[in-house]
């Protein structure tokens, strides 16, 4: 009886591995989209983040090299948005006041990574909001 | 016993799994340090370098953990042992995603191997529970038999 409860935790357990490693994209998608947007879903709060993030135009070499990091993961070319995230990261090393911004580029480091885009450019985003 | 066995066994390969995890988590610290110190980042460097550590560190006291699972002839203490350190694992972890932990702050992004490896100490705190019952149980049958 208690063998049969084993197995069957046994089997619980690698499902929940499955979906974890599947379901950890959208659910860090929609819970850093989250407090952009309010109650919209996550795929509108994307589109929404986009506009929000172009109309940002700022003289602060950091909000520039995060704002290209956004551009350039969104068209595609994770490489040269890594290089502007440590560009930023860079930059916001050191400076106490914007610890959380710096926090905010580490995850989106750490998204792109794992191959998260829209995590990576939601933690981006916030970022910019925590310089400005 | 052999129910002991199969619940020590599978606990082990467990605690085998969240060590393999933890390696591969410290093989990617250990290449953002490399990387970060080449760009010149060395606050984060020493960050991630600490990091680091901290999973190789990780990884080997499951491995530890899982041999002595295996090893253990109707002991608890083993089981004690993988089900505190999978408690204080996930504790760290917890904190370091809500009010942050020293060297490291506040981090935000969780990761695919943060959670299955969350999971995995999850069950290993289940198994080890079972098995302390278990043995408790066996132990206080013999004694009245």
């Amino acid at each position: 009886m208690k063998n049969k409860s084993i197995q069957f935790l046994m089997f619980g357990i690698l499902t929940s591995v499955v979906v974890a490693s599947h379901g950890v994209v959208s659910y860090a998608q929609t819970n850093s989209s989250m407090p952009t947007i309010g109650t919209n879903t996550s795929s509108s709060s994307i589109n929404s983040t986009t506009t929000n993030s172009t109309a940002i135009v700022s003289d602060n070499p950091v909000v520039q090299s995060i704002e290209k990091a956004i551009k350039a993961i969104r068209d595609g070319d994770n490489k040269s948005g890594k290089k502007s995230l440590l560009e930023a990261e860079e930059a916001l090393e050191g400076k106490s006041d914007l610890v959380d911004a710096e926090k905010r580029v580490e995850a989106a480091l750490a998204a792109l990574k794992d191959g998260d885009n829209n995590g990576a450019i939601s933690h981006a985003e916030e970022a910019m909001k925590k310089i400005s | 016993m052999i129910r002991n066995k199969l619940t020590g066994y599978s606990l082990a390969g467990i605690l085998v799994i969240i060590a393999i995890v933890y390696c591969m988590v410290a093989n990617s610290e250990y290449e953002d340090s490399v990387e970060m110190s080449e760009m010149g980042i060395i606050g984060e460097a020493n960050e991630k370098q600490f990091e680091t550590s901290f999973f190789i560190s990780a990884a080997i006291v499951n491995f530890v953990l899982a041999g002595l699972v295996i090893k253990s002839n109707r002991s608890v203490i083993p089981y004690y042992a993988s089900a505190g350190v999978s408690a204080i694992l996930i504790a760290v972890y917890v904190a370091s995603r809500t009010v942050g932990v020293p060297v490291v702050g506040i981090e935000y992004y969780i990761g695919r191997l943060d959670l299955i490896s969350k999971i995995l100490q999850a069950v290993a705190i289940v198994l080890s529970g079972i098995a302390i019952l278990s043995i408790r149980k066996s132990k206080t049958l013999k004694e009245l038999a």
